[in-house]
């Protein structure tokens, strides 16, 4: 809102009839829009099948092949970017100069991008297939091959988790600054970045440019709310349901191959990044990294647990549908959605005055960039776990005189730690993960350790910066191995 | 009679516990058997058996004295049996209308080619829904719903026909006019037909040949009437329910 006021003042408004009036702006614009849709399509390439085959088929080793597939997705793309040019690039272990070419320009940042988002598709794939009813699956197997029933019945069936995965995937890329900066790309949220720390410094130009963008936003809301709705709880769901496995026949031994090729892909940068670092450039890595990784953690872990209160009570509220609740969960999605250089704008004209120093100048404001960013995801996911959950719980509960917060704390929280903790362990990851919100206001000295590694790149030494990069990777690596042996456990207990 | 479906001495388990113990069963051709049993004795398994869906973990199931499944393995997969069946919740696919609906069998068989749309119209006729093409599931009522499984069910003409206790949501008026239409069609097309039920009225209704399954064990085989008092209760209330008129619908 503080930025619609920006907007509509007078300076600014001159501003932006000047910056959106010229036709760079546009044609930068569209060249960001073509690159975004490039990316989508290229992890729908990926992500769909891969995703079918891994969501219901025998194929070999299945779960690990996801989990696997599935890991780059939690880490900042840049990091994945540093890896491939370490592989490809004019000095890397497999490059030239025809591969360094292709890798710094728009074939690098489409290739690097639609790998590092496949998972998001293919993991909403598996999911949304594993919620088809089984029945649906057995009664077309009595009639047709597995493959027919998948191309038939499950996959136009998934189509609201397929539409929600290209959605995120349209919406990370055209967030995407550090992938682009690094190949040298340019594209409309880098030039919005530049115009606020950069040496084109220009921020009155910068808040006229995010207006286009929260237009992009609000159409993909939009799309949202027409396409895929309330269906995409079905998408976010953490039940498996007990059906065998379609059975691949004599495609078993080739497709787990293909699947399994796609996986250990997406470790490619890591291990390239393994190489470049060695022993030494993880003990001196140690030396650079300074409070970094101790802010990023504590920045994280307060953002998702404000999340995963959000998410309480706003996906509450939309599971139950009450009102104002799809507003509130319209207004969350468009935070995500619009380009983060609009929300990181915004940040800056609302905190950045002399009575809000305590917010702008500390924690606090990465923790509220956090949150804006990334709250949906906790209303999302807990709104899914609260609607395979039957009302009648709480109404039991409330006809025997509980209120909201007993009901929340002994009914609700107990019933479903598990999503809880998936929702906290979601919003963690991402938090941990992000560059492109807080890469604009965060404050001297608390830099986050992607901001760390990113701005190392252009002029640290190159084995730290990997190291650093395998540092990230091994912390998320480990968050998320305890967070899922903790989901295991409660799964176990319930 | 020669036996159509057959399964002898099957077991089925999941985890430590049986849910089939050595089954033995044998359908003829043309034959109506309703397999009886109270929730949880076994009978969707048995008839997932009988499809492929799940495979025995002992003992062999026949289908024309062809191994289709034994011990571990499914030798016949499920869309080469040229089975049918008719779910509880009927698994009509949202996303495809009436007639996609039954078209998807037909293509999946390559059966009619050139003459589909005349077989799916002719279908849809004998189970009262002609006109219905171009609707889908979510547009029809439970009813139609269900003439709709019947007709995707019986388009390809199958051997056998499995009914997963198809009629049970229904209230009396329809559960009647379903089964007059069933019986006519099945009558008409000399089908073999399992049928699981939990009623023993709806039973009798298609057939006087029962099955009775408790505890994944058949406890019961043969006419309805002969039912022997072995303590069961699930056979006493089957003996009760049999006898007593219907009660009408509230």
């Amino acid at each position: 809102m503080v930025l619609v006021a920006e907007l509509l003042s007078g300076g600014a408004f001159r501003e932006m009839r000047v910056t959106l009036g010229e036709a760079r702006t546009w044609s930068l614009l569209m060249r960001s829009m073509g690159l975004s849709v490039a990316v989508t399509l290229g992890a729908l390439v990926i992500g769909i099948p891969t995703g079918a085959v891994l969501g219901r088929t025998d194929v070999i080793g299945r779960r690990a092949a996801l989990l696997v597939h599935a890991f780059p997705v939690f880490l900042p793309p840049f990091l994945l970017a540093f890896g491939w040019f370490h592989l490809f690039g004019r000095q890397g272990l497999v490059g030239s100069a025809w591969t360094s070419s292709l890798l710094f320009g728009p074939f690098g940042v489409i290739a690097t991008l639609a790998l590092a988002f496949a998972p998001i598709v293919t993991t909403l794939t598996a999911l949304g297939i594993s919620e088809i009813d089984p029945s649906l699956e057995e009664a077309a197997r009595t009639v047709t091959r597995p493959h027919r029933t998948v191309m038939r019945i499950l996959l136009p069936l998934a189509w609201p988790s397929i539409a929600l995965g290209a959605l995120v995937v349209f919406a990370l890329t055209l967030s995407e600054i550090g992938v682009p900066m690094f190949l040298r790309v340019r594209t409309y949220p880098a030039a919005v970045f530049t115009r606020l720390g950069g040496i084109e410094y220009a921020p009155g130009e910068a808040v006229a440019l995010v207006l286009p963008l929260l237009a992009v936003g609000l159409l993909l809301v939009f799309v949202d709310r027409r396409l895929i709705g309330r269906r995409s709880f079905a998408a976010l769901g953490l039940r498996s349901r007990q059906i065998a496995p379609l059975p691949l026949g004599r495609a078993r031994m080739p497709l787990s191959a293909a699947v399994w090729l796609v996986s250990l892909v997406s470790l490619l940068p890591l291990c390239a990044l393994a190489l470049e670092a060695g022993a030494s450039g993880m003990s001196d890595a140690l030396e650079w990294i300074g409070p970094s990784m101790g802010t990023s953690l504590a920045a994280s872990a307060v953002a998702a647990v404000v999340i995963t209160a959000m998410g309480l009570v706003i996906g509450h509220a939309l599971a139950r549908r009450r009102r104002a609740a799809s507003t509130l969960d319209a207004l969350a999605l468009l935070a995500f959605i619009t380009p983060s250089s609009v929300l990181g704008v915004g940040m800056v004209a609302a905190w950045n005055r002399p009575g809000t120093q305590f917010v702008y100048t500390t924690l606090i404001i990465l923790v509220l960039g956090l949150v804006a960013r990334y709250g949906i995801l906790g209303v999302r996911a807990l709104g899914a776990v609260f609607h395979r959950s039957s009302p009648h719980y709480e109404e039991a509960a409330a006809a025997f005189g509980a209120g909201f917060f007993r009901r929340m704390g002994r009914i609700l929280l107990p019933m479903h730690a598990r999503g809880v903790l998936a929702a906290w362990l979601i919003a963690f990851v991402f938090c941990m993960r992000d560059l492109d919100t807080v890469v604009v206001f965060y404050p001297p000295g608390l830099e986050p350790l992607p901001v760390r590694i990113f701005t190392l790149e252009a002029n640290g030494p190159q084995h730290v910066v990997a190291a650093l990069s395998l540092y990230h990777a091994l912390l998320t690596a480990v968050v998320l191995t305890v967070g899922g042996l903790l989901l295991g456990l409660r799964r176990r207990r319930s | 009679m020669s036996a159509l479906l057959s399964l002898d001495d099957v077991s089925v388990r999941r985890g430590q516990s049986s849910v089939l113990e050595n089954v033995t069963l044998d359908v003829g051709e043309g034959e109506v058997v309703a397999l009886l049993g109270p929730s949880g004795s076994g009978k969707s398994t048995l008839l997932r058996v009988l499809l492929g869906l799940v495979a025995p973990a002992r003992g062999v199931v026949k289908l024309r004295d062809r191994v289709a499944s034994e011990a571990g393995r499914v030798r016949i997969p499920p869309e080469e049996r040229d089975l049918a069946v008719v779910f509880q919740d009927l698994a009509l696919w949202p996303h495809l209308t009436v007639a996609g609906n039954l078209r998807f069998v037909l293509r999946s068989k390559g059966r009619f080619r050139g003459e589909e749309r005349d077989h799916i119209h002719q279908m849809l006729e004998q189970v009262g829904l002609a006109g219905f093409e171009g609707r889908y599931p979510g547009e029809l009522s439970g009813g139609e719903q269900q003439r709709v499984a019947i007709a995707r069910a019986l388009v390809l003409d199958p051997v056998a026909v499995l009914l997963d206790e198809p009629l049970a949501n229904l209230d009396v008026a329809m559960k009647q006019e379903l089964i007059a239409l069933l019986v006519d069609l099945f009558n008409k097309r000399g089908s073999t037909v399992l049928h699981v039920t939990h009623d023993p009225r709806e039973a009798a209704e298609l057939t006087s040949n029962v099955v009775i399954l408790e505890d994944g064990r058949i406890t019961y085989s043969g006419p309805l009437g002969g039912l022997p008092d072995t303590g069961s209760s699930f056979i006493r209330a089957v003996q009760e329910a049999s006898s007593a008129p219907a009660k009408p619908d509230p």
